[in-house]
């Protein structure tokens, strides 16, 4: 393994064992339910940050591609008597195929940037959730009820297992996350970020690496959608597809930073934290008017987030031991 | 003429006198968005806020549903002119502007429901009579009805959205806000002073969302997710209508509410709210289409003579 990875490799594999090692030390009780619900907010934010921070194109619709990992694991589950790898595996595919189909579109026009891709993906998931609850087969606007359907299978009312499965993902769309950064991969979409007229004129094929990384961002998402689909039991198409998932999503990159590969999962542990305190303050429309505040506060005072603050300081440590950072690796 | 005919002529003249009151909530967001770089969401809050306001003025207080616009108006324009300080005050790009103000808008739906509660509120039973007496087409049409409140809509829309595009583009200060949008650098050296200008335009926009309220709560029953439902409509519009455009966003909510409304009476309403997206998806995907073809056609067109002339005599 090359230098450059060894230290991150080490801390995720720490955090791996520590995560593991949770449900022996407390149970089965509220610290791993919490636990689940954090590592599937962390699989979100990494996931998004992974084309969305890095690109350079924030997406409003990422709770879309969760929302349809959620929906395919139900449909699944509740219509066919596929085995449940299968059944997660398709979970990311289909909103895989999806994103990529939808990038595909999007991305061969350069109008599709800035604002009005942050409208079209919000737009995404307005339509998804009309479809989804129209189609019988899918939801139809009654629920559907997911406890019952994976009765037989591996995760049927375990909460271990689903964290587990959880902790599984999210190490692995952080390795992902991790990877892309720090590979040729990482380094077109920061061009792409920076500037994409540059980027293509040096031979940085812009489309592609789009196209690609937003089908991977969105099956991330989806993947996730499995365990999540499971853990709820009960789904309906409005708590699914609810605006606050994405806003969550975005807020936790940013206060987290994009720039880091590490950012996104500071800022799900911090929101996840935060929301658990507010929770406590007995009301919903509170909890909520204190979220929407804190993205505002959280753009005005640390527009590159928690993150930046650790990459700026040590830029100007290696500017200051005038030893020249690995800028292309 | 049969019930058909009349059931499909009513409902576009619903969709239609609809489609005015949200090319009145369209106004501020398309101005703002389109000549000022800010994708203000909140815009729409402000709209629902104003239209709760209304509506404690006139059940709670007991005074008419007009007096509140002595309230909220200024109070708007108040909140509109802090809104584009802060935000130039950070300065905030396009994109920073959209996340900033959907914060907002979230924080504003909950706190909607945390003062009014959620529950469905209605003016309508408090109205006076005179506001609530259907009135009727002229003869051929007589048996098509329309509410007073939907005449209020169709004036306050041509008296606003009229008005602001005479002051886009027969006035100085209008002309002022296109030239800031072109080029700010080169307008603030032609003497356009950038901050006041967008200030006040920003108080103007955030004034219209207390008069368009004011027709929302006279007009439809209330909720705090009112502003959630509108959002695909009224962003539409102004994508529709060309960002900048308060007419083209009025004329593009009018079409989209009777097209809204046609669906709903002839297939499944259920459909309806995406049909707003399917439009908006279909714009966009046309759009390069069109341009891809125009500039076929203009390549294609005979090069004038004076471009073909140096390549004659260099042979």
């Amino acid at each position: 393994m090359p230098t450059r990875l060894r230290r991150p490799v080490a801390v995720i594999a720490a955090c791996t064992v520590l995560g593991a090692l949770l449900p022996v030390v407390t149970g089965t009780g509220y610290p791993v339910t919490l636990g689940f619900q954090f590592l599937v907010w962390v699989v979100l934010a990494v996931s998004w940050n992974v084309f969305s921070g890095s690109a350079g194109y924030p997406s409003f619709g990422h709770g879309v591609f969760f929302g349809i990992g959620i929906y395919t694991t139900s449909t699944l589950l509740t219509r066919t008597d596929l085995p449940l790898p299968v059944v997660v595996l398709l979970s990311g595919l289909v909103p895989a195929a999806l994103a990529a189909a939808v990038g595909a579109a999007m991305f061969a026009s350069p109008r599709f940037r800035g604002d009005l891709f942050g409208l079209v993906t919000l737009a995404l998931a307005f339509i998804v959730a009309t479809v989804v609850s129209n189609v019988d087969v899918l939801d139809g606007g009654r629920g559907v009820f997911v406890r019952e359907a994976a009765a037989g299978t591996f995760l049927a009312n375990d909460p271990v297992r689903l964290y587990l499965l959880a902790l599984a993902m999210a190490v692995g769309t952080v390795l992902v996350a991790l990877a892309i950064a720090r590979s040729r991969w990482g380094t077109a979409l920061t061009a792409i970020r920076d500037d994409e007229g540059v980027a293509e004129s040096l031979g940085v094929s812009t489309y592609r690496y789009k196209v690609g990384t937003f089908a991977v961002s969105g099956g991330l998402a989806g993947l996730v959608g499995s365990p999540q689909a499971v853990y709820l039991g009960y789904i309906e198409v409005g708590a699914v597809f609810a605006l606050s998932i994405p806003l969550f999503v975005v807020i936790m990159a940013i206060l987290g930073g994009t720039t880091t590969w590490y950012g996104p999962v500071l800022g799900a542990a911090l929101i996840v934290g935060a929301r658990e305190l507010l929770l406590d303050l007995g009301d919903p429309d509170l909890a909520q008017i204190v979220i929407g505040l804190l993205l505002v506060a959280v753009i005005v005072a640390l527009p590159a987030g928690i993150g930046g603050l650790a990459g700026r300081r040590r830029v100007l440590r290696d500017a200051a031991q005038l030893r020249p950072r690995a800028v292309t690796r | 003429m049969d019930a058909g005919t009349i059931a499909l002529v009513q409902t576009l003249v619903n969709g239609a006198l609809l489609g005015c009151l949200f090319g009145c909530i369209a106004l501020g967001l398309t101005i703002k968005w389109g000549l000022l770089g800010v994708a203000d969401f909140s815009h729409i809050s402000l709209t629902v806020i104003a239209a709760y306001l209304t509506y404690t003025v006139a059940a709670d207080v007991g005074l008419s549903p007009f007096a509140a616009l002595l309230l909220t108006v200024p109070a708007f324009f108040l909140v509109g002119v802090l809104l584009q300080l802060g935000l130039v005050r950070i300065r905030a790009a396009v994109f920073t502007t959209l996340l900033i103000t959907f914060g907002l808008f979230i924080a504003a739906e909950s706190l909607v429901s945390l003062v009014w509660s959620s529950d469905l509120l209605n003016l309508r039973p408090t109205l006076p009579d005179a506001l609530r007496q259907p009135l009727r087409l002229p003869e051929p049409l007589d048996r098509v009805a329309f509410q007073p409140v939907d005449l209020l809509s169709l004036v306050a829309a041509l008296v606003m959205v009229g008005g602001s595009a005479y002051l886009l583009r027969k006035t100085r200060h209008g002309r002022a806000l296109h030239a800031m949008h072109q080029d700010a650098a080169v307008a603030e050296v032609f003497g356009v002073r950038l901050v006041p200008l967008a200030v006040v335009v920003s108080g103007l926009a955030a004034a219209s969302a207390a008069v368009s309220g004011t027709l929302v709560a006279l007009k439809l029953s209330l909720t705090p997710t009112l502003s959630a439902s509108w959002l695909g409509i009224v962003v539409v519009s102004c994508l529709l209508g060309g960002l900048g455009r308060p007419v083209g966003a009025l004329l593009a909510a009018v079409l989209l509410m009777m097209v809204q409304n046609a669906w709903s009476l002839y297939l499944s309403p259920t459909w309806a709210p995406a049909i707003a997206y399917g439009v908006l998806f279909a714009y966009l995907g046309a759009a390069p289409l069109f341009r891809a073809v125009s500039t076929r056609m203009a390549a294609t067109r005979p090069a004038a003579p004076r471009l073909a002339a140096p390549a004659a005599t260099r042979s």
